[in-house]
């Protein structure tokens, strides 16, 4: 009761504070009942009364003492000197208790064991006052069996409440015999209790929403899940939470196979970035400008899907620094009857995320604390140790110069370097470079949570304070957030809801750089010199590079990377962002809602890269710019987005005619506004801060990019179900984008589903079968994530360059006003089906998406001034299907076990697409024989009809020839050869599995859980960069994949996968380094104990749960590959202390 | 009442809606934008210049790239310089280069096209006579890019003038331009230059009596007398260094060049005539060109260029094509320059061979190093800036001379023996030389004249002549040779 103040604080509202008070009274008194409870049952009903001008004290006193009822009044209650002559015998409280003050202009009320004195009211007519009886009892959730404070008691067809339920769900009325009571609350259903006497009843209320697994969450409607024909998944937070308590989007991939986060095998568990995420498969092709040679750099930002948090779009990075606590339930939207009502941005899905309201209630304060242990996961790396990598030098002969020409390094040098490297292998050097830059980190978060209020004014805070400290050391990410939320009904008919929060977010990165850079390093190299300072050059390499002149050899320094770590060089990013969205939800009338939204997002974000005089960037400085080393680049983006939207919900039930309608219209603005510029010229490696910079970066100026981007729609949407049975969806909407040229912003979007309930049907109730539903859904949708100003002929100033008679300004390209959306056609077709009471439940899906006029460059006569322009030409598909499987396998008492599991497929296919990507291909051809690149070892993306976006290209090979030890391959016309041309890559394998998805178990024992979930895939194909890069090519100068010492072809009759081991050429990438990809990984493991809420309330906790999780801590793929190449992968383990008073 | 609110509010919502999706960028400028005032147009002007002075076009490939090499001014090790040297055009590099020239070119006319397009419907917005010198010089870097790629990628007018040319763009969009034949698109080059004259006759700063041509920085002795450079002291920076960009003059010399192209001298004449009785572009001086002070001497005539493209940008590469030590790729061998100058006959005290070139002799075997568009570094400046010449005042000696030996042979062999005096020459040619001769004199004239400027490579083209290599190779006079096959892209996608 401390801290009553903040409940005052909040309660600003005289109203609010006066049925506080009110409340606050009643608990004094129904407190003191509770204890007494037990004994008070022992007392009797009836008392016993004698004497003359006794004082009424001391009448409460002996009716105390004989009923064990205690008596409450206040200080208006005047009792001194007031006395009563009375001779009774055995007669009932009530009667006694009138006989005593009615004399005294007192009345009583009975609230359960406790007796309220109150003065009597002069203008209460008696006859209504001997008609009133008090009616106490409880009001409970039908499901929970929790109590429910605040509930509104009123009189059937009266207007205003007679009373409230208190935080213990118990309440006092008076009321006539007769009436009817209604007790309402928000998001119960109503109850009606016709009085029939003075008795204590219990209520039970049943939930509205009574369970977040049966009904739909669209974001714009609140649809029961029997009767809609999308293909939804729903899954609560605390499910979430207990499958991965770090990272949202990584949990939610458990619960569906067709939401894949994609492997990024370069920057494994950087906390730091943002995860890739595909939901059924691609519909765009990436510019063809964008860095997307790599396919570890495909960019899926055109595939993200939509999220909508709270009714309103958010980025990726909100949802990934999003507090897990927060959240209320989560919505995974795919279909087109799922999506179409989100028109422009549903493409790719849509994730509604929903947090939690405040519950009405007492102050209620919870706590949650995680420690997470975070280990990294070096299983992967096999490198040589000192000796093994000395014994491979010398083998490959890296201690002999081949061509003993002048400029080369002579022999003894290269005889002096081997001694060198001997004589520290000798004395002990081995360094393990793995693990210097590597260490365990301790990741913490704190969450408060406090709630309370009655059923008009409700209120929430929150906070948290998270640390994420990478396994890289120096990598670290630090979340602040804090919330205000509140909602606030003056009557019944308006509900008010306002959040605000406010999150700062740190960044920094591992001042250790890349992982990759101590994989390489040599094992033989000290790190420190004689006298314990680290060194930095740890040797040089003079290498002829085959070209001419002075250019011919030149001077490799290899650093020690972890001299760059003891620098002041840091590279940190951070921002602020503030959330504030106000909605109201007015009921004209019955069924009929009118509700508004608004949101605004600022966000500032800053970025700081520091690069110290001192590194090794600048080693090779010339001597007359030596005051130009160290650097600093600053950047910042300040966004602010608005988002609108308005809706009339219509929602009714006539007859056997069911309607959930919806018409809206909603308005997007964002703006971003990025500034940034480079200083250089550091005199000291202390002083970092951009004042000490002596100028501007040469050739370089500040550079400022605002883009601006606006969309608006309007939609409607309908539901409609017809005795349960037939269930019909339609939607249509009309988006407006401000990417689009000036003649085609508009685009229509529609969808169109149908369902049968056939388990409503007679013929098959009563048959074992509890639920069996056909659904099936058409519909199209749009995407916009494209660049803002693309259909619009920009002109660029050319700051940097001036001719000398001014600035000149040149156009960019040429902007094509007819751009539009492109579009993406759905069909969907799906069934529920539930056997035994619903205990199995086994829902397929079969899917086929069909995206036209994709936007991609085309290629134009270069004479018309343009070489390309970006055109709605293309078409890509995706087909698959998806099988989710719920049993409840055994149920008792103490027991309960449930199995999930979930599989699906995704086939991409490009069906058509433009001459310029066709002539793309070529230009890939010309960048993967080009060495310069170093692409030749990876396979690239390439655009062929027919093909998938997933296909890998390489020359087919054969493996290598026993007899000689080179590689055999297969040229397109089918002709062997040993020669590599890149004419003839061709489709080698597809990295799409055959399936992929999730399973795991939950138990629970009484008050144990204990749950896991594996993630597995089979049937694609992976090319194995390892086998290539770090065993075949591996460069001997560095640090190698232990491989190579073993399986290379030595000698004639070898039968090996590696070419012979004296053939020092690059291996250009071939069909050899695919390897089947089948994986099973133990994503996460689960054991949580809830105290018994009985023993725990001593000390004065509600509830009390201890909560472990184990995530990524098991793995075996057929595919041995070192995974994590710029930062490692990491398993970690989370403990968790969650508690409520 | 408040249940028609509620449809309202999204019809409010809806009629708002087209404006609201209009976006005009802040930090990008929209054709709309650019082209509301007079300073837009200045700058997309500007644009053109920026761009042709850009390392693909003039900063470039073609003042210093292949046209040079080709016409055997230096003496290569590398393989790819040998092939360029050769006419290997089927080979990647070149391919690669001639497709950059090309995209380069029209993507700097579709800029020029950007600007006329609209130029007249906002005639209204001009001060001064800045409308005329807009379009005019619009116009003529049209014609000046379309001339250049004539006489790249096409036949000579001479070899065939029904021949294959090139699309003469003058409208902007997607839809390709059909090619036009040598002549047809001649006259479209000869059509622009004219509208541009007409355009600049009364309008150009440059006409006035008040605008003298000299050195930036030059820095006049005390009592200095004569007439000072005014180039650089218009109040408007827009209106200085006139012969940084097609000026009347400049588009006289341009239609000199394009009528001499197609053999019309009476007309190449008058236009060359122009540009010399016009007295603006002064001999360089011998104590410009010779002056002890490095800041202030002038190895590249400045005072005598008609038209040259601004390129501070491209210093890095000049000195990595030129002068850097070692490994500088456009050498000639000091023998190779002997014979270009005539060393051991007239040439000794060429100036242009005394100042342009610095032989290096501690080396075997020596190098020569062409040292034309050497800048000393800041702080030491220059007397002018880094320019790539394109129009010389002695190329319209050359072309007078050319036009005018078939009536008056005396009188083309003085306009010869002018451009040698002012350049050290000090034996002038005979005034009796035949056709023959005068011709050979002129070439060699020519080649001295354009070292490292690509200018002599179009003259071996619009004569028909053999090209020899320094090793006395002779590359017989064809189109194999003198024709840059078209980029296969424009043969793809131009329908």
């Amino acid at each position: 009761m401390k801290l009553t103040f903040l409940y005052n604080a909040v309660c600003a509202i005289r109203r609010v504070k006066y049925k506080f008070l009110l409340v606050l009274k009643l608990t004094t008194i129904l407190l003191l009942v509770g204890a007494l409870h037990l004994s008070a049952a022992t007392y009797s009903q009836t008392v016993t009364l004698r004497g003359n001008n006794k004082s009424l004290e001391t009448v409460f006193k002996e009716i105390k003492q004989q009923t064990g009822y205690l008596f409450f009044y206040n200080e208006t209650v005047s009792i001194k000197g007031k006395t009563v002559n009375v001779n009774l015998k055995n007669i009932p409280l009530a009667d006694a208790l009138t006989a005593c003050l009615k004399d005294n202009g007192l009345s009583f009320t009975i609230v359960d064991k406790t007796i309220v004195i109150q003065n009597k009211v002069p203008e209460e007519k008696p006859a209504e006052v001997v008609n009133k009886i008090s009616i106490s009892g409880q009001v409970i959730d039908s499901v929970s069996k929790t109590s429910i404070p605040g509930v509104n008691i009123s009189i059937k067809g009266t207007r205003g409440a007679i009373g409230q339920s208190n935080d213990k769900g118990e309440f006092l009325v008076t009321a006539e015999p007769g009436q009817t009571l209604v007790f309402t609350f928000v998001g119960y259903k109503s109850a009606e209790v016709k009085i029939t006497g003075a008795t204590a009843i219990i209520v039970k209320l049943l939930p509205d929403i009574s369970n977040i697994k049966d009904v739909v969450v669209t974001g714009y409607q609140v649809i029961k899940k029997d009767n809609y024909t999308g293909n939804a998944i729903t899954v609560s937070g605390a499910d979430l939470k207990r499958n991965n308590p770090q990272n949202l989007i990584k949990s939610i991939q458990s619960f569906d196979p067709s939401f894949r986060v994609l492997d990024n095998n370069l920057t494994g568990s950087d906390p730091n970035k943002l995860p890739r995420i595909n939901v059924r498969g691609a519909t765009a092709i990436p510019s063809i400008n964008d860095d997307i040679l790599n396919r570890n750099n495909l960019s899926s930002n055109y595939n993200l899907p939509a999220f909508i948090l709270d009714g309103f779009e958010v980025s990726l990075q909100k949802v990934v620094d999003l507090d897990i606590n927060r959240i209320e339930s989560v919505t995974l939207l795919k279909d087109g009857a799922a999506t179409a009502v989100y028109g422009s941005r549903a493409a790719n899905g849509v994730m509604v995320i929903t947090t939690k309201a405040p519950i009405a209630g007492k102050l209620q304060l919870s706590y949650d604390y995680q420690l997470t242990f975070n280990g990294p996961d070096l299983s992967d790396y096999h490198v040589l140790n000192a000796r093994q990598k000395i014994d491979y030098e010398q083998l490959v002969g890296l201690y002999k110069t081949l061509t003993p020409t002048s400029g080369d390094t002579r022999q003894e040098d290269l005889d002096a370097q081997l001694f060198t490297r001997l004589k520290n292998v000798a004395s002990g050097v081995d360094t393990y470079w793995l693990s210097q830059p590597l260490r365990n980190a301790y990741q913490q978060k704190h969450t408060l949570y406090a709630q309370g209020g009655d059923q008009s004014f409700r209120y929430g805070i929150n906070m948290r304070y998270q640390t994420q400290p990478g396994v890289m050391k120096g990598s670290d990410n630090t979340r602040y957030s804090g919330g205000v939320n509140f909602t606030y009904n003056p009557s019944s008919k308006l509900i008010v809801r306002n959040d605000l929060t406010v999150t700062q977010v740190n960044q920094a990165n591992s001042p250790y750089g890349n992982f990759s850079d101590y994989v390489n390093a040599n094992p033989y190299f000290p790190m420190r010199d004689s006298t314990g300072a680290l060194l930095q050059e740890l040797a040089n390499w003079r290498i002829n590079t085959g070209r001419q002149g002075g250019l011919q050899y030149v001077t490799e320094n290899i650093f020690n990377p972890l001299y760059e770590a003891s620098l002041s060089s840091f590279d940190k990013s951070a921002y602020t962002e503030i959330l504030e969205s106000f909605s109201a939800d007015y009921k004209i009338t019955t069924g009929l809602r009118l509700k508004a939204l608004v949101s605004v997002n600022k966000t500032n974000s800053t970025a700081d890269k520091y690069v110290s005089p001192l590194s090794s960037a600048f080693f090779n400085t010339a001597t007359d710019k030596l005051n130009n080393r160290g650097s600093y680049d600053y950047g910042s983006n300040s966004n602010l987005n608005i988002d609108g939207n308005v809706t009339v919900n219509y929602n009714k039930q006539i007859a056997d005619h069911f309607f959930n309608l919806v018409l809206g219209a909603n308005i997007l603005s964002a703006r971003s506004d990025a500034k940034s510029f480079s200083a250089q010229g550091f005199s000291n490696d202390r002083f970092s801060n951009i004042g000490f910079a002596r100028i501007y970066k040469e050739n370089s100026g500040p550079f400022g990019n605002v883009i601006k981007s606006r969309t608006a729609g309007g939609f409607f949407s309908g539901n409609y179900a017809f005795k349960n049975r037939y269930l019909l969806d339609a939607s249509v909407r009309i988006d407006g984008s401000s990417a689009f040229g000036a003649d085609k912003r508009f685009a229509p979007f529609w969808s169109v589903g149908a369902g049968w309930n056939l388990h409503q049907e007679n013929f098959i109730k009563g048959s074992g079968i509890s639920q069996l539903r056909l659904k099936g859904s058409i519909a199209t949708l749009g995407s916009i994530s494209f660049p803002a100003y693309q259909s619009r002929s920009i002109y660029q100033y050319q700051t940097s360059n001036w001719y000398s008679t001014g600035i000149g300004a040149t156009v960019l390209g040429y902007g094509n006003s007819n751009l539009e959306w492109q579009k993406t056609k759905t069909y969907d077709i799906g069934v529920d089906l539930g056997l035994f009471k619903d205990r199995l439940v086994i829902s397929p899906r079969y899917y086929y998406k069909l995206t036209k006029g994709l936007i991609t460059d085309i290629n134009l006569a270069p004479s018309t001034g343009f070489t390309t322009y970006k055109d709605n030409l293309g078409d890509m598909s995706n087909k698959g299907y998806e099988l989710y499987l719920v049993a409840n396998a055994f149920r008792s008492r103490d027991w309960n076990v449930n199995i999930t599991g979930n599989l699906a497929h995704n086939e991409n296919k490009i069906v058509h697409i433009s001459e310029s990507l066709k002539a793309f291909n070529n230009n890939i051809d010309g960048f993967q024989t080009n060495t310069d690149n170093n692409a030749f070892s990876t396979p690239l993306t390439r655009y062929v009809e027919g093909k998938s976006l997933t296909t890998i290209y390489a020359v087919k090979s054969l493996g290598i020839d026993p007899e000689n030890g080179k590689e055999i391959l297969v040229k397109k016309d089918g002709s062997l050869t040993y020669v590599w041309d890149v004419k003839d890559i061709q489709d080698v394998g597809n990295t799409a599995p055959k399936a992929e998805g999730s399973f795991g178990t939950t138990v629970t024992y009484k008050r144990f859980m204990l749950s896991f979930n594996f993630h597995y895939r089979f049937g694609g194909k992976t090319f194995n960069q390892t086998l290539i890069d770090r065993v075949e090519n591996a460069d001997p100068r560095y640090n190698v994949d232990s491989r190579v010492l073993e399986q290379r072809w030595k000698q004639p009759g070898d039968h090996t996968f590696f070419k012979n081991i004296a053939d020092l050429t690059d291996t250009y990438v071939s069909s050899r380094f695919v390897q089947k990809d089948n994986l099973v990984e133990l994503q996460s493991l689960y054991l949580s104990y809830d105290f018994n809420p009985a023993s725990i309330r001593k000390i004065g906790l509600q509830n009390l749960r201890l909560s472990a999780t184990a995530n990524d801590i098991f793995r075996t793929s057929t595919i041995q590959a070192e995974r994590g190449i710029y930062y490692p992968f990491a398993r970690s383990l989370t403990f968790s202390i969650q508690g409520s008073f | 009442m408040k249940k028609y609110l509620i449809f309202i509010i999204p019809l409010l919502v809806f009629t708002s809606c087209k404006k609201f999706l209009d976006v005009q960028p802040e930090s990008d400028v929209t054709t709309e934008q650019l082209f509301s005032t007079e300073e837009g147009f200045r700058e997309a002007l500007n644009g053109v210049y920026t761009a042709c002075a850009g390392g693909n076009l003039y900063g470039g490939n073609l003042t210093v790239s292949n046209l040079d090499i080709m016409a055997q001014n230096y003496t290569f090790s590398d393989v790819n310089y040998q092939k360029i040297a050769s006419f290997k055009y089927k080979e990647d590099l070149l391919k690669d280069k001639n497709s950059t020239i090309w995209s380069s070119a029209y993507n700097a006319i579709g800029n020029c096209n950007q600007i006329l397009q609209v130029i007249d419907k906002q005639k209204g917005i001009f001060s001064g006579s800045n409308y005329a010198i807009i379009k005019g010089e619009a116009l003529a870097l049209r014609a000046y890019l379309h001339f250049d790629l004539l006489r790249m990628f096409a036949n000579s007018y001479k070899a065939n003038p029904a021949g294959k040319g090139i699309p003469y763009v003058t409208s902007v969009g997607i839809k390709s331009t059909p090619f036009l034949s040598v002549q047809g698109a001649l006259d479209m080059v000869i059509n622009d230059l004219r509208d541009a004259r007409t355009l600049l006759s009364g309008t150009d700063p440059i006409r006035s009596a008040s605008y003298v041509v000299g050195y930036p920085n030059k820095v006049y002795p005390d009592g200095f007398t004569g007439k000072k450079q005014t180039e650089t002291t218009s109040s408007t920076l827009f209106l200085q260094n006139r012969r940084h960009r097609l000026n009347y003059y400049a588009v006289c010399a341009e239609l000199a060049r394009a009528y001499l192209y197609k053999g019309d001298y009476a007309n190449s004449l008058s236009n060359a005539n122009d540009v010399i009785t016009a007295g603006k572009f002064p001999w360089t001086a011998k104590e410009d060109a010779f002056n002890a002070n490095v800041q202030q001497r002038d190895r590249i005539f400045y005072d005598e260029l008609a038209f040259a493209w601004y390129i501070p940008k491209s210093n890095d590469m000049m000195v990595a094509l030129f002068t850097a030590a070692n490994v500088a790729p456009y050498q000639p061998t000091p023998l190779q320059l002997d014979n270009i100058y005539e060393k051991s006959s007239v040439g000794a005290e060429d100036w242009r061979y005394r100042q342009w070139f610095y032989t290096a002799t501690d080396v075997t075997p020596n190098r020569s190093y062409l040292i034309k568009y050497l800048t000393n570094s800041t702080p030491l400046t220059n007397l002018h800036p880094l320019m790539a010449p394109a129009i010389r005042l002695t190329e319209m000696y050359y072309i007078a001379a050319e036009a005018t030996y078939d009536t008056n042979p005396a009188k083309a062999i003085d306009y010869l023996n002018t451009v040698r005096t002012h350049r050290g020459i000090i034996d002038p040619l005979p005034a009796t030389l035949g056709k023959n001769a005068f011709v050979t004199e002129l070439v060699k004239e020519c080649r001295k004249e354009f070292y490292g400027e690509s200018q002599i490579f179009f003259m071996y083209k619009r004569l028909n002549l053999d090209i020899i290599a320094p090793s006395g190779l002779i590359y017989p006079a064809s189109n194999n040779i003198f024709v840059f096959p078209v980029p296969d892209d424009e043969q793809t996608y131009n329908h």
